[in-house]
């Protein structure tokens, strides 16, 4: 399945007819599933997937941010994908995980664990099969950290820009604690 | 292209010198010059100096048509117009040599380019290499201030190495600087001078090793450093440390940009003196290869020593005078014996002690006085040669206290042997006596007065005997027996009556005059290089610091396993030989994190050092007389830290300099030596670095703190408060009581940093002060910056970690103890002390916890002075922390200082005290606002 995909890939680069945003994107995702929607990373960004473990809270922080977690020594941040996306919270099952992600701020890796209900697999996407994200939602900034649509066996599946979700917040953030206030 | 301009002002301004333009030639020489200047390109830079140029030159070209000798009015007058004129083209000149720093690929290119041979790699290695020699090299600096002769050595080889290594990766630059500096080591210059200029260029190879790491050329031009070395030392000016003054950069990290101005005004400075002394020397402007040119005329430091060491003796031995006193004066004499005998006992004594423990002012001026008094009494019987040599004696030791930098090893050798001296012409009076023979003249008399001279005159005169090392380990008195000084028997005597007298083995045996006081002194030197020697011994070898921090890590995390494994319930109901090898296991780990720390250990040593470099400088700039004192430099610290303290040491030192030591005058007035002192030590005591930064000066002056807070806003009017907060004020922002703002300090930046720096590595500072006594600033600094003691705490479900650093106490609480204000303002009362309650459950969101105070658990928690009682469910342990910083977004409240690791392997949240008080605060803040909004909302609802 895959190689078929990359071979189209390339032919589509050569045809220029796709928009650039699908070749921007076109790679590995791993993806996973919230609720019933399914969601994709760059698979480059994904170190690791850990069970479900013993998460710290910290108190006065964001909402999304369900705590810290000792991974190996290292203390790291887990971030509440459903909490973030302002979906409603559930128990956790035994398919719950905490993906762990890494990507480089000037020179610096940041990592956080994200929590998600369950991984489904590693996917191509290719060029053709991405999409920009919707446009009317993106002016609120809501989805600042959404790359972009992949569609995949009548599956769509929401690409996400990992790195806008802890930095690019705060906007957010304020907005949502405006709201509880009010 | 700068430069030619400046030969041609240099051409200038040694025309109007040689010839004062009183000839119709040197006028018309003076209009080519000017011409020249004129065509030059870079005169059209500055406009209005152009123009001024031109009237000058249709001035001289009307003078010069009127074909007329000049008038020697009107020649006076073209003289000064071309004086002030050469002035400000030296300006102008100086200012385009700045700017031609900046002008890219004309002079330098602003990229350094390696020889094609040279590996990256290799260049690297160098460079960290060199930044390493650096430190060495400031510590051989030091020494060569203090006059030795090996360090002179030292820096030589260091340099030569250097600059070997700098040929061979091709930086020019560098290696140039560093074949001047060999050339000016070569030289005879006094050693405080050498020093100065030395540290010179340490910093400048510092900087220009920085620009090399980031492939740039320094960004001070290596001429001007070379100006510096040269032009000074080839005529020792009246006033030596001006220029070493403005050059040296006040801030202690290399700032490159003020550093280059203040090297440029001082480049200009330096090649302005020329036009004074240019009169018979047409060569110009000392740059560069003039400079080396005129080296050979300076004669080598052979030709100066030598005559000092090899001098003959005096042939006139034998010659005698005449018996000068009559017999009336007989007695005086007698009794002037017994004084002088007793003068230089003490002096011996003194001598040994600055043998020992070093020379300082009190020393000086007691042999000082000695040696006064028995100059005093000698003229007045005519002893003509013991008046000499007390006379020569006393003015080197004037000379010393005057500042005058005589190495102090050679000082005492001089004053050594003048007391040997002066005992032998004491026995010559005391012959003379008995026989009223004539009185005899002792041959050596002169050749030490000589050799006063010549230290008096600032000839180092190496006059340092070949002191051989001793065996490590080797006795005073082993020592003096293999130099054949003394006996065996006479040691064990001596040391028998030592047992009974407590005195030292040295002075026991000088006492009953078994060996001389000098023999005495060259064994306790000999020991103490023999411990010298031993410790360069020491075998180090270079590791990446990287590959530290990530062991150190490592080892952190061994830590925590072995903590979470030993703490594990199973274990307890494993086999006893089997939690015997965990015991083991626990032990190693807790070895293995002692030295993985000490790994990241340095003395404090290179950082007191530039301390006292810059606190020299600012007792010179404040000219101020301040005597540094330092102790402790082998306490080692956390690297970091030792980063982190450098700022916060600068500006108490500066302070101390600045707003604490007094002028001379001031302090003679006060009944104080006129000489300050700042004492600078570090300790450790009890777990914690203790660095002590004191002065003898005029203490803070309470009222002026208080008045100065109180103006600036910082404190209301009506405050009462006590002395440690008053002496709190001083580090708040913005805050200083210096009247007049120096270039130094006043500006009220300082303080603020010192507690910031201090806070970040979780320090505290204690300020004590007693007027006119003295300031003393305290730091208290923890060991390491990656491990603290804490205590966990349970609250609900949740713990969190409180430093122990922090915690004052815990008690379980009494409702008799609980009372509360307003209704809403909880406080409990401890030993007549009221402090607020604070809810820990309540200010972290905490749930399930107790809310019964009188069942749960009260820490008294203290930061900055402030302390709240914080109610918490209960402590559950001790525990050493690994601290893992959480990042800002984690933690946007700050509320924690960090994470660490917990024994169950989970992460537990350590707590930012300081910003829990905070916290606590608006939290009440908030309360009694809501209160009131609520009060004029049920008014509202009532009306």
């Amino acid at each position: 399945m895959p190689e078929p995909v990359k071979d189209s890939n390339k032919t589509d680069t050569t045809s220029g007819e796709v928009p650039n945003i699908g070749q921007q994107l076109a790679g590995k995702y791993m993806t996973f599933k919230l609720a019933s929607e399914e969601y994709g990373l760059a698979i480059l960004r994904v170190r690791e997937i850990i069970g479900l473990m013993d998460i710290t809270r910290v108190p006065r922080t964001k909402e999304f941010i369900r705590g810290v977690i000792n991974l190996r020594g290292k203390v790291i941040p887990v971030v509440d994908l459903r909490m973030k996306f302002n979906m409603p919270s559930t128990e956790s099952t035994d398919q719950t995980v905490i993906i762990v992600v890494q990507w480089l701020v000037s020179n610096n890796a940041t990592t956080m664990g994200i929590l998600v209900d369950e991984v489904l697999e590693v996917l191509n996407i290719a060029a053709e099969q991405i999409e920009p994200p919707p446009e009317l939602y993106s002016r609120n900034g809501e989805t600042d950290f959404i790359l972009g649509i992949g569609k995949a066996d009548k599956r769509v599946i929401c690409l996400l820009d990992i790195e806008q979700v802890l930095s690019k917040d705060e906007t957010m953030h304020l907005r949502s604690l405006e709201a509880s206030e009010a | 292209m700068v430069s030619s301009f400046k030969e041609l002002i240099d051409e200038l301004v040694t025309l109007c010198l040689a010839t004062s333009l009183e000839d119709a030639g040197s006028i018309a020489e003076a209009g080519n010059i000017l011409d020249k200047i004129l065509a030059q390109d870079l005169i059209s830079r500055s406009p209005t100096l152009a123009r001024e140029i031109k009237e000058a030159r249709n001035r001289i070209g009307a003078s010069h048509r009127s074909n007329k000798p000049p008038s020697r009015k009107s020649a006076q007058q073209f003289l000064q117009l071309l004086e002030e004129l050469s002035h400000s083209l030296y300006t102008l000149a100086a200012e385009l040599s700045k700017l031609e720093l900046g002008l890219p690929g004309e002079v330098r290119n602003s990229v350094v380019e390696l020889p094609p041979e040279v590996d990256e790699q290799i260049f690297r290695d160098f460079l960290s290499n060199a930044r390493l020699t650096l430190d060495d090299l400031e510590q051989e600096i030091e020494a060569v201030r203090q006059g030795s002769p090996d360090s002179v050595a030292a820096v030589k080889r260091r340099i030569h190495t250097l600059k070997g290594e700098s040929g061979m990766l091709g930086l020019a630059d560098l290696e140039h600087i560093l074949h001047v500096t060999e050339t000016f080591l070569e030289r005879p210059a006094p050693s405080w001078d050498r020093a100065d200029r030395l540290l010179l260029v340490r910093d400048w190879v510092g900087d220009a090793i920085t620009a090399y790491a980031g492939m740039r050329h320094p960004s001070v031009l290596p001429s001007q450093i070379e100006a510096l070395l040269l032009v000074q030392s080839a005529a020792p000016a009246a006033k030596p440390h001006v220029n070493v003054d403005v050059v040296r950069p006040l801030e202690h990290g290399a700032q490159s940009l003020p550093a280059t101005s203040e090297i440029e005004a001082t480049a200009s400075i330096v090649e302005s003196a020329p036009h004074e002394t240019m009169a018979g020397d047409p060569s110009p402007i000392p740059m560069p290869e003039t400079g080396l040119q005129s080296l050979p005329e300076v004669p080598s430091s052979k030709s100066l020593i030598v005559p000092t060491i090899t001098q003959p003796d005096e042939p006139d031995t034998a010659a005698a005078v005449a018996c000068p006193w009559a017999p009336e004066d007989q007695d005086l004499v007698i009794e002037f014996l017994h004084e002088v005998e007793e003068h230089l006992a003490a002096v011996d004594q003194i001598l040994l002690d600055t043998e020992q423990n070093g020379i300082d002012a009190e020393k000086v001026n007691r042999l000082f006085r000695a040696f006064h008094t028995l100059k005093g009494v000698a003229s007045f019987l005519h002893l003509q040669q013991f008046q000499e040599l007390t006379h020569t004696t006393e003015t080197m030791l004037d000379r010393i206290r005057s500042g005058q930098p005589i190495p102090p090893r050679v000082a005492v050798d001089l004053v050594f042997d003048s007391t040997t001296l002066l005992r032998e012409l004491g026995a010559f009076i005391q012959q003379t006596l008995g026989t009223r023979c004539d009185l005899q003249i002792h041959a050596g008399v002169s050749v030490l007065t000589e050799r006063l001279r010549q230290a008096i005159e600032g000839q180092a005169t190496s006059a340092d005997d070949f002191v051989q090392p001793a065996a490590p380990g080797e006795k005073l008195g082993e020592i003096l027996v293999r130099e054949g000084v003394v006996d065996t028997q006479t040691i064990i005597k001596v040391l028998e009556t030592q047992k009974a007298t407590g005195h030292k083995l040295g002075e026991e045996l000088i006492r009953n005059s078994d060996v001389p006081a000098k023999a005495v002194a060259h064994a306790l030197r000999a020991q103490q290089m023999s411990s010298e020697v031993n410790s360069k011994l020491k075998e180090v070898v270079k590791v990446d610091l990287e590959r530290v921090d990530n062991l150190v890590e490592a080892i952190g995390e061994l830590v925590i396993v072995e903590s979470m494994v030993s703490n594990a319930p199973e274990i307890r109901q494993l086999p006893p030989h089997l939690r015997n090898y965990l015991g083991q296991f626990a032990k190693i780990t807790r070895e293995l994190q002692e030295l993985g720390m000490c790994m990241r250990m340095v003395p404090v040593r290179a950082e007191f050092q530039k301390v006292n470099r810059i606190m020299r400088d600012l007792a010179r700039r404040g000219n101020k007389q301040v005597r540094m004192e330092l102790a402790g430099e082998g306490t080692e610290m956390d690297r970091i830290m030792v980063e982190q303290i450098a700022d916060p040491l600068v500006h108490l030192i500066r302070n101390a300099v600045d707003h604490g030591i007094e002028s001379a005058e001031e302090r003679r007035a006060a009944g104080k030596p006129e000489t300050g002192t700042v004492r600078l030590t570090a300790c450790h005591e009890s777990g914690s670095i203790i660095i002590e930064i004191s002065d003898d000066g005029r203490g803070i002056n309470r009222e002026r703190v208080l008045a100065k807070a109180i103006s600036q806003g910082i404190i209301d009017k009506n405050a009462v408060l006590s002395d440690a907060q008053i002496f709190d004020l001083l580090f708040a922002p913005g805050f200083s009581t210096a009247q007049q703002v120096t270039e130094i300090s006043g500006r009220g930046v300082g303080m603020d940093v010192v507690k910031r720096n201090i806070e970040s590595v979780r320090g505290r500072i204690i300020t004590s002060s007693v007027a006119g006594k003295g300031t003393t600033f305290r730091l208290v600094l923890p060991l390491t910056l990656a491990i603290i003691d804490g205590m966990v705490i349970r609250c609900g479900d949740e713990r969190f970690i409180l430093p122990t650093l922090n915690i004052v106490e815990s008690l379980q609480p009494t409702s008799e103890m609980l009372f509360s204000i307003t209704g809403t303002n909880e406080h409990i009362l401890v030993r007549g002390q009221t402090l607020p309650l604070v809810r820990l459950n309540r200010l972290l969101d905490v749930r399930g916890s107790e809310n019964d105070p009188t069942k749960a658990l009260i820490i008294i928690v203290e930061s900055l002075r402030t302390q709240i009682a914080l109610l918490v469910d209960e402590v559950v342990m001790k525990q050493q922390v690994v601290i893992k910083t959480l990042n800002h977004e984690l933690d946007a409240s700050r509320m924690f200082a960090g994470a660490a690791i917990l024994s169950n392997g989970r992460v537990g949240l350590i707590v930012n005290v300081e910003s829990l008080i905070d916290a606590s605060r608006e939290k009440l803040a908030q309360a009694a606002d809501l209160k009131s909004k609520e009060k004029s909302a049920m008014a509202h609802s009532l009306n």
